[in-house]
């Protein structure tokens, strides 16, 4: 039986709860029945009661308790209800949580995750449609995690709330009431598969042996990048490579540039806004490390620099789609400028 | 038909689960009647019966809903259960939609289409590309290729090898082979063992055993070696589309060898000094072609600018020459000038020194004695001698029963000469059914009879050859049972066995099956 | 051996005339002394960064830890040299940190806001802290520790929302949490009551939070006001608060003082440590600062350090 993003998430929950005492779950509105607003605590509330706490509405404090309740021993899981609250609490996780193991010199660690989940696509408007890894990514000290439903999203979770250090877990929204897309014996449906062996790895999808562009992306662009594959693979014979981050940062890009090196093009797809958006940082350093390999300039997919609007029509046209990655793919495989 | 559903009650959830069914499938249901426990974000809800009916699940327990989505039906009288396509709908959800493996793209399709292939033929996983259709159209026009070179020859008596049709393996990579063109002196220097790890790292396919002689030299674009082949040393071989060999064949000495493609059969022996190729042999045509278990004497020469297909078990003896053109003075002033294949059917014999012109065919069995010119065609079973050859009688005489019995007796009679000669202790049989060697305490025994039922009885304790005049249905349990006959060997053969295989072989009976090949003993 | 010991130790050999307020003393000049020595080595050029003295408000933070066990944790801010002191009496650990030292407590990556020790934490971002000693208290309270936390902020801090969320959530999950408001008057250069509404007391009593209060400056005073909030945190493993109306003698900063002389005479009318001084036989007071610097001076000598 195929499993959903969402019972992978939770089951992983579960699994912390069961194997480590020190386990917290803390977020508004996690207990039974609720459940959490996407339903990943549900059920746990009833299981662990002490360990699953419905919290007042204070994002700050929350990280702020978070923290301290990692600095002493605990090993809490923080939910923010949606991705878009977190600014609420960025003066505890750029000043507090980041800083604590190397501003003590290594005196202690903070064993936090912060659970959240973000993206569009849902007409749930400005404030609760965003993609904000871009502000979490460049804060030393800080592990940013994106998954999809290409990562094994149980290992995922565990492997970050097992993890000494404080941890972004970004959920897209989408993800949740999708199946779980698991490759078998290196093949994914048409695609050729490929998983690293770290802990927090990328997945890699190839429509042939030989690509002819790179399209690195995470979380919920995976799914639309898979998509783009297909229709280049069917309607261009246009080959490409998709790589799928699970870690935002630190981000090890050694399977991408090997895929650049073969490749000599890139395409970055993220679902946040343009400018200074990760894919900056992912497309500096690529042409830095393999800039003889490209054949034209590395192109990127993002959202538009503009406000997530409420009406699907007009977020549409704000949100990057299929089409965006399939034409940046395109003119990257002609090797053509822009 | 009224169907069962959720409705979607909060905007951050997808669906819904359903925790169990309240009545059985199959069972009668009032209107509003609970039928089913669902789990939606907010509660835990009794799914009420729409109407009066009979209940038909559509989803199994614990299966997660969307909402709208149909988890089940309640059928009115005379209703039945909707089609495996609707009810696929409702239960889908509970897996992912499933992803083709082989996913042709929409040019591929189309041509697809056009030819009438079936994409499994091309592969089972990824996309199928227009070029990879287009490059398995080229291999099953590659593989009929040297066919359409063989066009209007008839290949009736011809038992050709399999390597022939064999257009896919053994390719290797392009930039190899310009190289190996280009410069092979270094390469043709190195071990056989690192010669062929390179042709294979490169894409040929050759078998385990294979040995490269010193100093040899292998160039095509397609090389396919069958296992235990040997090469001998020095040997040169350019093909500019395919070289194969069999399996169990054996190359002596400075072959030269030269066309577009040349398959060569299993067991092929061949002698040294042998040159395939001359003049034209990038034409085309040049395709040569050698069944199962040919024979080729010392210095044979044969140019290939247009086909020579030579069949199995043919003898093509020390010197001679076969030549598909001539060299000469213009046609227009009168002069032959003949392009023209060259046909050896099956077990034709070539005695030593005869020349094969451009046009001949010889047929099924037919010899040409020694030191003969052939400028005409031989038809099967014939003899034909001479400068101009002639048909001069039957290729073979015909013999009777009685005479087929005196022949196999005396071939055993002999081997055992022959054994003796060679200071064996032989003990021959006084019913005249074979004889019992002794060496260092074991015993051999060969066993003759003119059929199954006149078989001695064997000395439990040695090791046996049976030798049949007559096929037979039920072989002996153990030992090994040699045909003449209907030259077949049966059973498990030992280094004595072998040997008396290798002496009758020698006599011309090879049995069957092959490929087969003598590797030393008591001969 | 930390003051508390000492007043253990000399209790113990009966002679307990006085020796309670001698090392009361004994504490607080300290880090008077190594707060004006640290504003002396920025005047000369020889610190670099920022720093924040305690000038005037020793005695809050030797009073309160003169109540916590070792078990005890204590979070502090930017003004935190005296909280450490009290509660480590490592003063050359401290002066490392400061001036830079590998071996300091931080290997001198914190520096003067951010000192790292058992137990013990500070960082330099206003109310933010709160929420952590918050989370801190509730895993001690679920570790089954006993211990409690003690969180020290000022009055200007106040003005941070996220102190009230999480006054908030120790209440509701019962955090055994001592909220310090070393209230002294100024938020870095705007006085409190250009800065606050209301009542600073009653912003804690409204969620719920017991609240002491100690408006002189006596040092006795304070700590028996310190002595009575740590029990009762203790007792009901419930978070409680303390002000204490203390003032600051220095500038916030260093050299960014922009209070008038005579507002500053006032406040030096109400500092404690002469009194405190006159209280004690000279002879013995005498001995007690000549012992504070020459434990200065070796501190000073140890950590010359690179500078």
């Amino acid at each position: 039986m195929s499993t959903r993003c969402a019972a992978a998430l939770n089951a992983a929950l579960a699994e912390a709860l069961e194997r480590w005492d020190e386990t917290l779950l803390l977020g508004e509105d996690l207990a039974d029945p609720y459940g959490g607003a996407f339903r990943i605590t549900r059920g746990l509330s009833t299981r662990f009661p002490d360990r699953v706490l419905s919290s007042p509405i204070s994002e700050a404090a929350l990280f702020g308790v978070s923290a301290g309740l990692a600095l002493r021993g605990r090993r809490p899981v923080l939910e923010i209800m949606f991705g878009d609250f977190i600014t609420l609490g960025l003066d505890q996780v750029i000043n507090h949580i980041a800083k604590f193991r190397e501003m003590y010199d290594e005196q202690v660690r903070v064993p936090l995750v912060v659970r959240t989940p973000m993206g569009g696509r849902r007409g749930y408007g400005p404030t609760h449609s965003q993609c904000l890894e871009k502000l979490l990514v460049g804060i030393p000290g800080l592990t940013v995690v994106a998954g999809s439903e290409y990562h094994d999203l149980h290992r995922l979770l565990l492997a970050a709330i097992a993890s000494d250090d404080p941890v972004f877990f970004i959920e897209n929204k989408l993800l949740y009431s999708r199946f779980q897309q698991r490759g078998r014996d290196g093949r994914l449906g048409p695609f050729l598969w490929e998983e690293g062996d770290s802990t927090y790895p990328t997945v890699q999808l190839r429509a042939a042996d030989r690509c002819s562009v790179s399209v690195v992306t995470w979380g919920g662009m995976a799914h639309l990048a898979r998509q783009a594959a297909e229709q280049l693979a069917i309607e261009h014979e246009t080959m490409i490579e998709v790589l799928i981050l699970s870690r935002l940062a630190p981000v090890d890009l050694t399977p991408l540039l090997a895929s650049v090196r073969r490749t000599g093009a890139l395409v970055v797809a993220e679902e946040g806004t343009l400018t200074g958006g990760v894919g900056a940082e992912i497309v500096a350093r690529v042409q830095h490390e393999a800039f003889s390999s490209l054949r034209g300039p590395a192109r990127r997919v993002a959202a538009r620099d503009a406000v997530i609007p409420a009406a699907r029509h007009l977020e549409d046209a704000v949100l990057p789609q299929v089409e965006d990655i399939t034409d940046a793919c395109l003119a990257a495989a002609a090797g053509t400028e822009h | 038909m009224p169907r069962l559903y959720v409705e979607r009650d909060d905007a951050n959830s997808e669906s819904a689960t359903l925790v169990a069914w309240l009545v059985p499938d199959g069972q009668t249901v009032a209107p509003h009647q609970p039928v089913a426990v669902v789990e939606t974000s907010k509660a835990t809800v009794d799914l009420l019966a729409p109407a009066s009916g009979v209940l038909r699940h559509g989803v199994q327990e614990g299966a997660e809903i969307d909402f709208g989505a149909t988890l089940g039906w309640v059928l009115a009288p005379g209703e039945s259960l909707p089609t495996a396509k609707e009810a696929g709908r409702a239960t889908a959800d509970d897996a992912p939609a499933p992803v083709e493996d082989l996913q042709p793209t929409r040019a591929a399709a189309r041509l697809l289409e056009q030819a009438g292939i079936d994409p499994a033929a091309i592969g089972s996983h990824g996309f199928i590309t227009e070029r990879d259709v287009r490059a398995y159209l080229d291999r099953q026009r590659a593989r009929t290729a040297p066919l359409r070179a063989l066009e209007g020859i008839d290949l009736e008596g011809l038992s050709l090898p399999d390597g022939l049709t064999d257009a896919d393996r053994g390719r290797l990579d392009p930039s190899f082979v310009s190289r190996l063109r280009a410069d092979g002196e270094g390469f043709r220097h190195l071990p056989s063992e690192e010669k062929i790890a390179a042709y294979r790292e490169q894409g040929a396919a050759i078998a385990d055993g294979v040995q490269l002689g010193p100093g040899s030299l292998l160039i095509a674009p397609r090389l396919i070696i069958g296992r235990n082949s040997r090469i001998g040393p020095e040997t040169f071989a350019d093909c500019a589309e395919q070289l194969a060999i069999g399996s169990l064949s054996h190359f002596g000495p400075r072959l030269e060898l030269r066309a577009r493609r040349a398959v060569f059969g299993d067991n092929i022996h061949a002698g040294r000094g042998i040159t395939i190729g001359g003049g034209g042999h990038r034409d085309p045509w040049a395709v040569f072609v050698a069944g199962d278990l040919t024979f080729f004497g010392d210095e044979v020469f044969i140019n290939v600018c247009r086909p020579v297909l030579i069949g199995r078990e043919v003898f093509l003896t020390m010197r001679s020459i076969v030549v598909t053109h001539n060299i000469g003075h213009s046609p227009l002033e009168g002069f032959e000038n003949r392009f023209a294949p060259v046909v050896v059917e099956d077990r034709a014999q070539v005695g030593m020194g005869c020349t094969l012109y451009a046009g001949v065919r010889l047929g099924r069995e037919a010899i040409v004695g020694s030191n003969s010119y052939v400028l005409t065609s031989v038809p099967a079973g014939k003899l034909a001698l001479g400068v101009p050859a002639r048909v001069v009688t039957e290729a073979r005489r015909t013999i009777s029963p009685a005479r087929q019995r005196e022949v196999a007796r005396t071939l055993v009679a002999e081997l055992a000469e022959w054994l003796e000669a060679r200071g064996e202790r032989v003990e021959r049989r006084a019913d005249g059914a074979g004889f019992r060697v002794e060496r260092e305490g074991a015993a051999y025994e060969v066993l003759y009879a003119e059929t199954r039922d006149g078989l001695p009885q064997a000395d439990p304790a040695s090791e046996k050859v049976f030798v049949l005049l007559e096929g037979c249905e039920d072989p002996p349990p153990e030992g090994l049972l040699l045909e003449l006959i209907p030259r077949r060997a049966r059973g498990e053969a030992t280094t004595f066995g072998h040997s008396v295989r290798e002496y009758f072989r020698k006599r011309g009976i090879r049995f069957e099956p092959g490929p087969w090949r003598y590797t030393g003993g008591w001969i | 051996m930390d003051w508390r010991e000492r007043v253990a130790a000399e209790g113990s050999r009966g002679d307990r005339t006085g020796h309670f307020e001698r090392e009361f003393y004994r504490g607080i000049y300290l880090i008077r002394r190594l707060e004006e020595t640290l504003l002396e080595l920025f005047a000369a050029g020889r610190l670099s960064g920022t720093t924040h003295t305690c000038l005037g408000q020793e005695a809050n933070a030797v009073a309160v830890a003169f109540h916590l066990t070792d078990a005890d944790v204590v979070v502090s801010n930017h003004r935190c040299h005296g909280h450490y002191l009290a509660r480590t009496g490592d003063l050359e650990g401290l002066l490392a940190e400061i001036r830079g030292l590998e071996r300091g407590l931080c290997s001198g990556k914190g520096g003067s806001q951010h000192l790292c020790a058992p137990n013990f934490y500070t960082n330099g971002i206003q109310g933010g802290i709160v929420p952590l000693a918050t989370g801190m208290a509730l895993a001690e309270k679920q570790r089954g520790s006993g211990a409690i936390v003690t969180v020290f902020i000022g009055d200007g801090t106040l003005g941070q929302g996220v102190v009230y969320e999480s006054f908030n959530i120790a209440a509701l999950w019962a955090a055994p949490l001592l909220v310090v408001v070393e209230a002294n008057g100024w938020a870095q250069s705007t006085p409190t009551p250009r800065a606050m509404a209301g009542s600073m007391r009653q912003r804690l009593e409204a969620f719920g939070l017991p609240c002491g209060m100690v408006e002189g400056t006596d040092a006795l005073e304070i700590h028996r006001a310190a002595g009575a909030a740590v029990g009762q945190v203790r007792e009901t493993g419930r978070p409680a608060g303390l002000i204490i109306r203390t003032q600051r003698l220095g500038p916030h900063s260093k050299g960014d003082d922009s209070r008038s002389p005579e507002e500053l005479e006032t406040l030096r009318e109400r500092d404690p440590l002469p009194r405190l001084a006159a209280s004690l036989d000279p002879e013995q007071r005498r001995a007690i600062e000549a012992e504070c610097e020459r434990r200065l001076a070796a501190a000073l000598t140890a950590t010359e350090g690179p500078l």
